[in-house]
């Protein structure tokens, strides 16, 4: 095919004006740092699109559980977050590995009951009787737990024993705690601390209700007592409150301090009964 | 400012390979110097405007009211072509693809201002340096025809338009409107055709082309 001739005529070619030229030239210059800016890969943008919201949820999920596990931390029974701190402690004595182990936790159980039964004496009277209550459900446990284990074979006693002396510290400290309690509350919160105090000192071997004999021989403390759903255990308590010395020398177990009241996040009671008592 | 040569001009044996013409020239200029912008060279892509804002300008300006227009639509070809450029591919010559980016951007304002194609008096006066190229002793004259020429040339449809505009300002070749166009030869021949013999009706003054 020839080549086609140029066109006869040619229109005119306007040029833009040279400021235009330059203006738009800056312009550009100055969008060529953004349009240029290293640009995320599709993978990367993948990445970045599951892990903001992953990010969030997780904040969101940490938020929440802390936030609950805080306000659980310092409920007190009847309150709707002590379910939440009762699960937990379930948890905990859940995973004890062996009988002493959940002989403690119980017994540490029953500490956190009455640090919060200390805790309503002062901050919440009216929360007094719930607390009581959930502090002689944590002595029954612990003392349901200690007769199951006399039942069970054991050649040298050693468990038994073991859980004996579990329970007269245990019960030393709780008796001077509530002694204390005793002189501060109201007559209505007095009847509730004097229950409570009885459950203490049934803890003791040397108390009444205390089984001197085989499982089933105090009827009133035997298995069929021990509740449906096994007591949790929280954390021991990790500090020694301050000693009064005023235990009594007849308890072979140093007595803990006394609780101060307006402690309540953590039982102010003397170390697990592992621990060696100090003076 | 560096310009492209003149369509068909053949470079010297000593610059080029025998038969390469300065169009082809430019053009693997063009493709190495987008390469580079691809790569985030922005010296390159200056380099790139400054050869060919004044081309993109003409064939917008024949296809918009005025000067200003013309400036708005040039100015949002460079910033779409800014963006896309990293995406540019090496295999299409550049300018073609700048003709496609302006081609758009041309039909997107048409469609916007669809309602007010009616070519005002502030239109015709509008541009005063759209005879440039003229003679001055035709000037006059030149001006006239060129705002009735460009007033005709935007009655034509987008695409005799832009064949218009490419073959009768740019000067390119029928390949070359080709391969911007994306048309076939005989297509663009025939859209040729169609657009002279229209433009002759609206100008019948004068035989324009």
């Amino acid at each position: 095919m020839p080549p086609r001739p140029e066109p006869r005529g040619m229109l005119p070619r306007p040029e833009p004006r040279d400021a235009f030229r330059r203006e738009l030239r800056g312009r550009l210059m100055a969008e060529v740092r953004v349009a240029f800016a290293p640009r995320e890969n599709a993978w990367t943008r993948v990445l970045r699109s599951w892990l903001r919201p992953a990010v969030a949820f997780a904040a969101i999920a940490i938020f929440v559980v802390t936030g609950s596990g805080l306000a659980a931390a310092g409920s007190l029974p009847g309150d709707p977050a002590f379910a939440l701190k009762r699960a937990a402690e379930d948890v905990q004595l859940a995973f004890a590995p062996d009988d002493s182990a959940r002989i403690e936790a119980l017994a540490s159980q029953a500490d956190h009951r009455l640090a919060e039964l200390s805790t309503a004496t002062t901050e919440r009277p009216a929360a007094v009787p719930t607390a009581s209550a959930a502090y002689a459900e944590a002595v029954a446990k612990l003392t349901a737990a200690i007769e199951a284990l006399r039942g069970t074979s054991d050649p040298g006693a050693t468990k038994a024993d073991a859980a004996r002396l579990v329970a007269e510290r245990a019960s030393a400290k709780h008796i001077i705690v509530l002694d204390d309690l005793e002189g501060r509350v109201s007559d209505e919160a007095r009847d509730s601390i004097e229950r409570a105090k009885h459950e203490a000192e049934s803890l003791r071997p040397s108390g009444d209700h205390w089984p001197t004999t085989g499982p089933g021989a105090n009827p009133t403390r035997g298995p069929e007592r021990t509740p449906a759903r096994p007591a949790a255990g929280t954390a021991e308590p990790s500090e020694s409150s301050d000693h009064d010395g005023s235990g009594d020398a007849s308890r072979t177990a140093a007595p803990a301090a006394t609780v101060r009241p307006t402690d309540t996040r953590r039982p102010s009671l003397s170390p697990s009964p592992s621990s060696t008592p100090h003076r | 400012m560096v310009r492209s040569p003149s369509v068909g001009e053949k470079i010297p044996n000593g610059l080029a390979g025998a038969g390469v013409t300065s169009a082809e020239r430019a053009e693997e200029d063009d493709r190495a110097l987008a390469i580079r912008a691809a790569g985030g060279d922005a010296e390159a892509f200056g380099a790139l405007y400054d050869r060919h804002v004044d081309a993109v300008y003409r064939y917008v300006f024949y296809r918009v009211r005025n000067e200003a227009e013309a400036e708005d639509v040039t100015s949002d070809v460079f910033m779409k072509a800014l963006r896309a450029i990293p995406r540019y591919e090496p295999r299409q010559a550049y300018l073609a693809w700048l003709y496609r980016i302006a081609r758009n951007a041309v039909i997107d304002r048409g469609r916007r201002l669809a309602n007010r194609t009616q070519v005002t008096f502030e239109d015709a006066l509008s541009h005063g340096a759209a005879d440039r190229v003229v003679d001055p002793n035709e000037a006059l004259l030149a001006g006239s025809d060129a705002v009735s020429l460009r007033a005709a040339i935007r009655q034509l449809t987008p695409l005799q338009q832009e064949v218009i505009v490419l073959r009768y300002v740019e000067g390119l070749d029928t390949a070359q409107i080709c391969r911007i166009t994306g048309r076939r030869d005989g297509t663009i021949r025939g859209i040729e055709f169609r657009a002279l013999g229209a433009l002759r009706g609206l100008i019948p003054s004068r035989e324009a082309l």
